[in-house]
C-alpha cells in the first residue's frame, strides 16, 4: 500500500511539473508572438463570419473544346426540362439548376455515382445565357464542384454557343 | 520678442496641422496610435482628387476631402489597435469602393425595398439571407446606428436577397420578407425576423406578420405567389452575377464594398459619399 502511494504522489508531482512547464512555455511563446493573445480580452471576440454560398472553383472551356467529345465527359445539361427536351448535347443528362434551393443529397448521390460507374474523367456542365458568374450552368458547376465534385468545367457561352 | 514668439507660434501651428491630420478620430489617438497612423498615412496612398500619400494629400489642397476621410478611416483603425498591414489592406478596399472610376455594378432598385430617403444621392445596396446569423446581428447594428446619425435622411438603404441554400428556410425565410415588402413593411418586417432569429420557425413567418399589423391572409398569398419568387429568383440572380458569394455585401452606389463587414468602416464611407 506505502508503494502505491508513493508511486502515486511521483507521477502526481511529474504530472504538475510538466503542466507547469508547458503553461509558462504557453504564455512564453505567446508573450513573443507579435499578435500573442491579451491574458484579458479587452473586448469580446466576434465569433460569427459573413454567412457563405459553397461554391467551388470551376474551369471555363471552350465550345469546341475536344474534352466535350473525347468520351471522358460526363456532361450535364443546367437548363429547364423544356429547354433539354427541345436540344441537348448528346450523352447530357438534365438537372434543372435552382438559384434557391440547393441540388438535393439523392440526386447528387446519383451524379457521383453515375460519373464513378461510368468511368468518366471530369464533368462538363451548360446552361443558359453566356455561361458566365450567374447563368445557370456556372452556378449548377459551382454548386457541384463545392459540393464535392471534382474536375467540374463550364461551356462558355452556354447551350447557345454549342448549338452553333 | 513678440514678433519672434509670434512666428514660433504660427509654425509650430502649421506644422502640427501639416504634420498629421486633424479629425475626430485622429484628435484620440495616443503617441502609439498616432505613429502607426503616421506610419500608414506615409505609407497609403489617397484615391480620387489626390493620388499622393495621405499625409502628401493632406497637406495640398484642402478642397479635396477624400483624404481627410480616409486619415479618419486610418485613425480609428490605428485606434482600435489594428496593424499597419490591416490598415493597409482596409484602405486599399475603401478606395475601391469609392473611387468614382471604380467598376459600378448594376443592381435593381425598388421603392418597396428602400430603407431612409428614397431619394438620396447616395445608395448602399445590401445582398443579405433573412437566415443568416451574421446578418441578423450586424444589419440591425447598421440601421440602429444610421437611425441615430445624421445620415439617416440622406442614404437609401436597398434591400437586396441573396438566401443562401446551405441555410434551412432561407428561401420562406426570403419570400416572406418580400411578401411584406409587398405590402410595405419590407425593413420592420426584415427586422423583426431578425431580432426573434433563434426563435424562427415556418409558423412564426405570418406571426410577425400579424404583429406587424400585415393581413395574413393577403401575405399568405403573396407568398405563395410565382411573381414574389422570380422576384427573390432575379436578386439572387443579380447578386451572383455580381459576385456576390456570401451575406451580407454591401454595394455603395454600385461600387463593391470589399472585406469583413464593419459597421464603423460602413458608416464613414456614406459620410464620405454623402460629403458631410
Amino acid at each position: 500500500m506505502k508503494a502505491f502511494w508513493q508511486s502515486f504522489w511521483i507521477i502526481l508531482r511529474d504530472a504538475v511539473i510538466i503542466c507547469a512547464a508547458m503553461a509558462v512555455a504557453g504564455i512564453f511563446i505567446n508573450a513573443v508572438r507579435p499578435d500573442g493573445l491579451p491574458f484579458i480580452a479587452d473586448k469580446p471576440y466576434d465569433i460569427f463570419v459573413p454567412c457563405p454560398e459553397t461554391l467551388g472553383t470551376v474551369e471555363m472551356i471552350a465550345p469546341g473544346d475536344s474534352r466535350l467529345t473525347d468520351g471522358k465527359a460526363f456532361i450535364v445539361d443546367a437548363r429547364s426540362q423544356a429547354e433539354f427536351d427541345a436540344w441537348h448535347l448528346d450523352g447530357a443528362i438534365c438537372i434543372t439548376y435552382d438559384y434557391l434551393e440547393p441540388i438535393e443529397d439523392a440526386e447528387l448521390k446519383n451524379v457521383t455515382l453515375n460519373i464513378v460507374n461510368s468511368g468518366k474523367e471530369r464533368l462538363i456542365v451548360y446552361g443558359d445565357g453566356d455561361g458566365s458568374q450567374g447563368s445557370t450552368g456556372y452556378e449548377l458547376g459551382r454548386e457541384l464542384a463545392g459540393r464535392g465534385v471534382s474536375q467540374v468545367f463550364i461551356v462558355e457561352g452556354g447551350a447557345d454557343a454549342l448549338k452553333k | 520678442m513678440k514678433k519672434v514668439m509670434f512666428l514660433a507660434g504660427l509654425l509650430t501651428m502649421l506644422f502640427a496641422g501639416n504634420a498629421f491630420a486633424q479629425t475626430p478620430n485622429c484628435d484620440k489617438l495616443d503617441d502609439a496610435g498616432r505613429q502607426t497612423a503616421q506610419q500608414a498615412m506615409d505609407k497609403i496612398h489617397a484615391y480620387g482628387c489626390c493620388t499622393d500619400s495621405v499625409s502628401a494629400c493632406l497637406k495640398q489642397n484642402e478642397a479635396c476631402r477624400s483624404p481627410r476621410y480616409l486619415a479618419d478611416e486610418i485613425c480609428r483603425l490605428a485606434g482600435n489597435g489594428k496593424k499597419l498591414s490591416d490598415i493597409e489592406e482596409a484602405a486599399d478596399r475603401r478606395a475601391k469602393a469609392m473611387d468614382a472610376n471604380g467598376k459600378v455594378y448594376p443592381i435593381e432598385v425598388m421603392p418597396e425595398h428602400i430603407w431612409g430617403n428614397p431619394d438620396a444621392k447616395v445608395t448602399l445596396s445590401v445582398y443579405l439571407c433573412g437566415r443568416c446569423p451574421y446578418c441578423s446581428r450586424h444589419v440591425p447594428l447598421l440601421i440602429k446606428t444610421l437611425e441615430n446619425s445624421t445620415l439617416k435622411d440622406k442614404v437609401a438603404l436597398n434591400l437586396r436577397y441573396f438566401p443562401i441554400k446551405s441555410h434551412t428556410h432561407s428561401t420562406p425565410a426570403a419570400l416572406a420578407i418580400e411578401a411584406s415588402a409587398q405590402l410595405g413593411q419590407a425593413w420592420p418586417y426584415l427586422l423583426k425576423s431578425y431580432e426573434n432569429f433563434d426563435a424562427f420557425s415556418l409558423a412564426k413567418i405570418t406571426v410577425w406578420g400579424q404583429e406587424l399589423g400585415l393581413d395574413t391572409e393577403k401575405m399568405n398569398a403573396l407568398m405563395k405567389d410565382p411573381k414574389i419568387r422570380e422576384s427573390v429568383v432575379a436578386s439572387k440572380k443579380e447578386g451572383l452575377t455580381n459576385g456576390v458569394t456570401t451575406t451580407p455585401t454591401f454595394f455603395l452606389n454600385g461600387r463593391r464594398i470589399e472585406g469583413t463587414f464593419d459597421v464603423e468602416a460602413i458608416m464613414s464611407m456614406l459620410s464620405e459619399a454623402v460629403g458631410e
